[in-house]
């Protein structure tokens, strides 16, 4: 993907950085509310106005999914609202997907600057954007904006984002595979005044909706916006006139304030050092065959916390996403996991965070580059990086360890149809089966099977009714799948699978448009000598002979069990769906847990008969073995030792005490302690790996294994992919426990993921 | 005509006796779990006293918690389901919606701590059968006996002990359940069956699963227990059928409980709602609050047009059930809510002490300030007058619990941080009933407040007055605690026959008139199966529409008789204007169409003509029913003020000027300075802003 991009002259105008902008910045038109600190507040009038602000936004986002009432927007909760002070820093965030509320920020900020002046920011405005570069995650993603004034002061800012289900673009669903650059894709807006005075202005109106291929659904979301607003506004005025503005605003800061000092006291409990990881996404638009890495060290220093991407790859096709998307891809493991009983004011928790984000990379591209999937792309993986390496940091923290969850739903797998419905009318949609990805596993728990996604705090997936009664396709199966979740000893939870077929089309094909990443290899992480999940899989069987099946009174539950080849669709591609064809899609599960050979037997007997884990990966990564339908101890016992000595090449295999941790050594993850004399050794058995000051892996026994060795419902990478992906695998010397699992590029050094700063 | 209500909670099992003079008698006993029936029997005794009153009733209605209990305990019995071949997965998967449903955002936050219930049936007992059914109903896979036959030899060979079947699009083409059930009978005569065609002929698989699921997991439960209270109640004298409460507001014959059993769970909090509507029958009222205020949940359920508001699934357990349900919202803020300091911040919930240590001032070694504790402290409860003196509390634990973990780290005084916890608890409130009512399309001012349970009216006149409602009520005044029970006491026998076929409109009219006639039909054969006359039978059409593509669903009601397109356009003309009035001025989505998603018919039968005795208003001096002056704190005069103390001796007619407070037997309530409150006939304590 070679192919140099033709730099736009000024284009850097268009970008935000997140920061607080400087007064000075913004016109002297525009009059700012200032902050009287020393107006007191009584703790139960704080207390009485903190839970009527946090409702408000509950208001707001019912009020916004009753209007648009698209499955899209409302069942999967691909929206959010927010409540933002004068200059954008966040005071509350909807309980919906996290992104669309957390990089919100970045779009009032550069609003107050660049538009105070010309056309003016004044009551009753309101703002639409969806420019990646100013802070939305793609082009589809549509924030608005309003301005909520006290007198001529401009006093806090309200917003809801919608993903919109077409905004233009070469690709139906406007996931651009076929784009070459954003030129291509669906356009983006920087903040245009959609209403002006309480009016919508229909010239501008017109002009976003004439891109949209549903432009009539496009403008009904428009409407949920506007409305959903309007009743944040109206409901912060009604307080202002109860309560007074000065002891509003006085609210509103501290609720920052606090949430900053919790947060900076939680950080306090987290040891210093630094966690890294890679994380990988594949296929950079339809055609292309690389694999390209995002790079993430995340610093934690007495109560600060740095998100260092230094490392990740240039931007390229359209699987790059802006900083915004970065840092609101952060912020969906940094808030359920870190702050998961601090309010999430995010303007205060941001002052004890920093992002590094270099610009013209994956993570935060430089216009034109493609963003089109933006927020399945560099915003997930930046998500999958910081759940990987704040996860392993909280390992080593002991009270907070219960909080950390192995890679959640690695992937989205888009699939967008299109065609004429059940009544013969045209129709676009994105399937949102995928929505049922596996969480991760925890230190006391397996994963969630089929649990949800990370960035969504509620969603539901689609009854297979309510898609076969508005889209004409006809279900074989849907499924949890099985070996998806990733071994440990705590499994990840299973991700699934659906198929179909066109039903009642008349003879006619479907459109599909699929877009991933993490096909031809895992992207949901497994910690602490946990495996990774499945991966993301399209498949198709053309000219299928289930008719025949059908005829015979059957229904066919297996792909390899119909007449045909199964044809493995590209990672992002294009395609149609004729009358016979079965098209089946698999989505992640989570990853594992610690050592699989720790798993209790009986709950991998258990997981067999709920189809979760197959015969052949119990015995082979679990070690269990069965015999008649129960547990064969003995064997197991020895299984278990067998492959310890295989794992080291050695029958010498110490056996772990269960006190190291006693003789003053601290736990740095499962497997893992840091000694009084500052050296890493192994928790199990006392060896010792060596000094805190060098990755600690190089002194493991390191197994290379080809990639589908990762899990077993992998197929050949060489159908997508030209670079070499690998599995490692590092085991203790001495007692052969798996300490960690790496899906990495068979040219990448060890990743030292966990280094304790030591005196 | 005369009647019983005994609603069976988790600390208390409440009686209402509505005697044939319009009086109202109550009783309260311990509930005596896992032997529920004990209880019942108890409290009947209790409110007996060598009456016989069991012989000379026409009605008794009970509120069980059986099966609740099963669902939240999951120690229903061991089921098989049976389902698509293809779609095992449905059930455990939840649409995922499992992970979330009915829990707090709070509670979402913990993502670590955010399961999934565990499942009522596993996979290794779902089994699958080849067939298949298309949207329209067709059949694309003809019902595959073979394949049936092996499900249910392998469920049998594990010991289940009742079978669910769910298959896709039942609903509109029920033969293969049918013939299903069948062969069930066939291999099984005596075990339990629930297909969904019966249980939710509804579209939408994991919701009508997991109904037919839940169904048959606690069906066997509920019918052994309520065949063992039949027959006890019998053999103490009642010769009248013993009726159950279902979630939607009216009852069933104990006898019809097996095949519904699903229709009983979250039935608990609706006989306050009940109640509420059948009081504002008496007093006039259309649009009600109902707010239950208990120690440990605050239930909201709202009374519009003078009927309650049924929703048509509820969700128990985290399980999305097609159960009708009376729409009701809890939050968990009580008496037992528990105040604490967070960094410089006073807050309240959601913690709660519950019942056991409950409260600092109980003695029981609770150590954490509850908003008892505060109530107590302001002087609004008297301690030696707790639940009618049966209960001393200990004000020095409830002021030494607020000093040391609110007052002095927030340095304020004890006063100050006991009004202040009070403050927050009774905003809470109001915000919970504002989201409630907006939500639903309506305002609260245009609603009066009934504040019933233990704690209502010592906490609805704030948070009544918060809301700018038009009036407060205690209703029935001292039976105002007991009032859920009531509920029971008038309830009518109710039922609900569905069918989902999704069609555009324009709708044919014939078809329309003909699905609505059976399902009319089937609903009054579910009624008078037990014998009774259809004449007091009273049915209601009800159709849900959505634009098409779009998720919210609206109820539109069609009038009785045959339909015509000129109907038929007023029906989509109400959905219409039922969708901006929920959803918002151009929210409607005119461009798809409009689509059916199901037919409903709600039927109700009227048992019995309950009736309330109503005195006559006597004089407005309250004087004589008052028992002290206390100096107490008012939060919104801001200083101790002198403050009217009442016992039980309210009559009619006599006027209250706030500040007040009443000490019933049972309950406490406060009316506020500025208040204002009149004791009508019926004994409801009816406050309005002065």
């Amino acid at each position: 993907m070679a192919k140099s991009l033709l730099k736009i002259p000024g284009s850097g105008h268009f970008f935000s950085d997140g920061k607080r902008p400087d007064p000075k910045s913004i016109s002297p038109k525009l009059k700012l509310f200032s902050y009287d600190e020393t107006h007191k507040v009584d703790p139960i009038t704080f207390e009485v106005v903190a839970h009527k602000l946090w409702q408000i936004n509950d208001e707001q986002g019912q009020a916004l999914k009753k209007i648009s009432g698209s499955p899209v927007a409302t069942d999967a909760n691909d929206f959010n609202v927010v409540l933002c002070d004068e200059l954008g820093d966040i005071i509350n965030i909807g309980p919906y997907y996290l992104p669309h509320a957390s990089n919100v920020d970045f779009m009032v900020k550069w609003t107050v600057v660049h538009r105070s002046d010309n056309p003016g920011i004044n009551p009753d405005d309101m703002f639409l954007c969806n420019d990646p570069w100013v802070g939305a995650l793609h082009p589809q993603d549509v924030a608005v904006l309003s301005p909520i004034f006290v007198g001529d002061e401009l006093f806090a800012w309200t917003g809801s984002t919608i993903h919109e289900v077409d905004l233009g673009g070469v690709n139906v669903g406007s996931w651009c595979v076929d784009a070459d650059n954003h030129f291509s894709e669906g356009m983006a807006y920087p903040p245009i005044k959609i209403v002006e005075a309480g009016n919508i202005r229909k010239d501008v109106e017109e002009v976003y909706l004439r891109r949209s291929r549903a432009p009539a659904l496009v403008g009904l979301d428009l409407r949920a916006h506007i409305a959903s607003n309007n009743v944040a506004k109206q409901r912060v005025l009604e307080l202002i006139e109860r309560y007074g503005a000065k002891t509003i605003n006085v609210v509103m800061k501290k609720q920052m304030d606090y949430a900053e000092q919790r947060f900076r006291d939680r950080l306090r409990e987290i040891p210093d050092g630094t966690w890294r990881c890679e994380t990988y996404q594949e296929v950079a638009k339809s055609g292309d065959r690389g694999v390209y890495k995002t790079a993430l060290a995340v610093t934690k220093k007495d109560d600060t916390l740095e998100f260092d991407f230094s490392g990740s790859d240039p931007n390229v096709g359209m699987i790059n996403c802006t900083r915004a998307g970065a840092v609101g891809g952060s912020t969906v493991a940094i808030l359920p996991l870190l702050c998961f009983d601090i309010p999430w004011a995010l303007g205060g928790i941001h002052r004890a965070l920093k992002f590094k984000t270099p610009v013209g990379t994956i993570i935060n591209a430089e216009f034109p580059h493609g963003v089109s999937m933006g927020s399945i792309a560099g915003t997930w993986s930046a998500t999958n990086a910081a759940n990987n390496c704040v996860s392993r940091m909280l390992a080593s923290a002991p009270d907070l360890q219960d909080r950390l969850l192995a890679g959640c739903v690695g992937s989205w797998t888009t699939v967008i149809t299109s065609g004429l419905d059940n009544n013969k009318l045209p129709f676009v949609t994105m399937i949102m089966d995928c929505m049922a990805g596996g969480w991760g596993a925890r230190t006391f728990a397996d994963g969630v099977d089929t649990a949800g996604l990370m960035a969504a705090i509620t969603g539901q997936c689609p009854n297979v009714e309510t898609n076969e009664g508005f889209y004409p396709i006809l279900y074989l199966y849907r499924r949890e799948t099985k070996d998806s979740g990733g071994p440990g000893e705590f499994r990840g939870g299973m991700g699934a699978t659906s198929c179909w077929i066109p039903h009642d089309t008349d003879g006619r094909s479907i459109e599909l448009v699929v877009a991933t990443f993490g096909q031809a290899f895992p992207t949901a992480f497994g910690v602490d000598g946990g495996y990774p999940a499945n991966s993301s899989m399209f498949k198709m069987v053309r000219n299928s002979d289930v008719e025949k099946w059908f005829a015979r009174g059957e229904i066919p539950t297996d792909l390899s069990s119909l007449n045909g080849e199964i044809e493995y669709l590209p990672v992002k591609c294009e395609t149609l769906e004729n009358p016979q064809d079965v098209f089946e899609h698999t989505w992640s599960g989570g990853g594992g847990y610690g050592d699989p050979l720790d798993r209790d037997p009986a709950k991998v007997l258990v997981d067999i008969l709920n189809d979760a884990v197959s015969g052949k990966i119990a015995e082979t990564v679990y070690g269990v073995v069965l015999r008649e339908g129960s547990v064969d101890v003995a064997a197991t016992e020895q299984k278990r030792e067998q492959i310890r000595s295989e794992r080291i090449g050695s029958n010498q295999v110490k056996s772990r005490a269960k006190n190291v941790t006693d003789r003053g050594a601290r736990q740095i993850s499962r497997h893992l302690v840091l000694n009084k004399e500052n050296d890493v050794a192994c928790s199990g058995c006392g060896r010792v790996h060596g000094s805190a000051a060098k990755n600690y892996k190089l002194s493991l026994v390191r197994k290379d294994n080809h990639i589908q060795q990762a899990n077993p419902l992998l197929v050949d990478p060489k159908l997508f992919i030209d670079p070499e992906m690998q599995f490692r695998q590092y085991f203790c010397p001495s007692c052969a426990t798996q300490v960690e699992t790496e899906v990495i590029l068979a040219s990448s050094e060890p990743v030292w993921d966990k280094q304790l700063s030591v005196k | 005509m005369s009647s019983i209500g005994v609603d069976t909670g988790g600390t208390f099992t409440d009686l209402v006796y509505l005697r044939d003079d319009g009086q109202v008698e109550i009783a309260k006993r311990p509930s005596t779990p896992p032997n529920f029936s004990k209880g019942v029997l108890d409290v009947v005794e209790a409110v007996d006293k060598g009456r016989n009153v069991l012989s000379t009733l026409d009605c008794f209605y009970h509120g069980t918690t059986v099966a609740t209990n099963a669902m939240i305990n999951l120690n229903g019995v061991k089921i098989g389901f049976i389902t698509t071949a293809g779609h095992r997965d449905a059930l455990p998967i939840m649409r995922i919606i499992g992970r979330s449903a009915g829990r707090s955002e709070i509670d979402l936050k913990q993502y670590t701590y955010c399961d999934k219930p565990a499942p009522i049936v596993t996979k290794s007992l779902i089994k699958e059968v080849h067939e298949r059914i298309d949207y329209k109903g067709r059949v694309v896979v003809p019902f595959n006996e073979d394949s049936a036959r092996q499900a249910v030899k392998d469920l049998l060979v594990q010991g289940v002990e009742a079978i669910g079947v769910c298959f896709l699009w039942s609903f509109k083409h029920p033969l293969h359940e049918r013939r299903m059930r069948e062969i069930i009978e066939e291999m099984a005569p005596h075990i339990h069956i629930s297909i969904s065609s019966e249980i939710a002929p509804a579209v939408n698989e994991y919701e009508r699963s997991a109904t037919t699921a839940v169904n048959a997991y606690v069906a066997p439960l509920l019918t052994t227990y309520l065949t063992e209270l039949t027959n006890a109640l019998h053999e103490n004298g009642l010769r009248s059928p013993l009726y159950v409460m279902q979630s939607m507001g009216g009852s069933m014959r104990a006898a019809d409980a097996e095949r519904r059993s699903v229709n009983t769970l979250a039935s608990g909090p609706a006989g306050g709602v009940v109640a509420t509507s059948f009081l504002g029958n008496l007093l006039g009222q259309k649009n009600i609050i109902a707010a239950d205020v208990g120690g440990t949940s605050f239930d909201v359920g709202l009374v519009v047009d003078g009927k309650p508001i049924i929703t048509s699934s509820s969700t128990v357990n985290q399980y999305t059930l097609l159960a009708p349900t009376i729409d009701i919202v809890s939050i968990g803020a009580g008496g037992g809510s528990i105040a604490w300091v967070d960094m410089d911040r006073l807050r309240v919930g959601p913690k709660s002490a519950g019942a056991d240590p409950g409260p600092a001032c109980y003695g029981r070694g609770g150590q954490d300030p509850t908003v008892t504790d505060a109530d107590l402290v302001l002087g609004y409860i008297d301690p030696n007058y707790f639940l009618g003196g049966k209960f001393k509390l200990d004000r020095t634990l409830a002021e030494k619990a607020i000093e040391e973990k609110i007052a002095r780290p927030l340095g304020m005084s004890v006063r100050d941080a006991a009004s202040g916890i009070v403050e927050i608890v009774n905003q809470h409130m109001s915000d919970l009933i504002r989201k409630m009512t907006i939500e639903r399309g309506y305002d609260p001012r245009d609603f009066v407040v009934y504040g019933f349970g233990g704690a209502g009216p010592l906490h609805s006149g704030a948070f009544g007055r918060e809301l700018g409602v038009q009036e407060v009520i205690f209703p029935l005044g001292n039976i105002s605690s007991a009032f859920s029970a009531l509920g029971l006491a008038v309830s009518d026998v109710s039922t609900m026959t569905q069918q989902s076929d999704l069609t555009l409109a324009p709708f044919d009219p014939d078809k329309f008139t003909a699905d609505f006639e059976r399902l009319e039909k089937e609903a009054i054969e579910k009624l008078t199966a037990g014998g009774a006359k259809r004449s007091n039978v009273e049915l209601k059409r009800v159709v849900e529409l959505r634009y098409k593509g779009q998720v919210h669903q609206v109820d539109a009601n069609v009038p009785a008789g045959k339909l015509t397109t000129a109907v038929l356009d007023g029906v989509i003309e109400e959905f219409e204007m039922r969708y901006e009035k929920l959803f918002g001025r151009g929210s409607g989505f005119r461009e798809a169409g409009v689509e059916l998603v199901t037919y409903r018919v709600i039927g109700s039968m009227h048992i019995q003509d309950a009736s309330l005795k109503e005195a006559k208003i006597g004089s407005a001096d309250s004087v004589p029913a008052r028992i002290g002056k206390e100096m107490i704190y008012w939060r919104e005069v801001g200083a101790e003020v002198e403050t009217g103390i009442y016992g039980d001796g309210l009559k009619a007619g006599m006027l209250i000027e706030g500040p007040a407070i009443i000490r019933f037997d049972t309950t406490t309530g406060l009316i506020h300075p500025g208040q204002r409150a009149k004791i009508d006939g019926f004994g409801n304590v009816r406050i309005t802003q002065g």
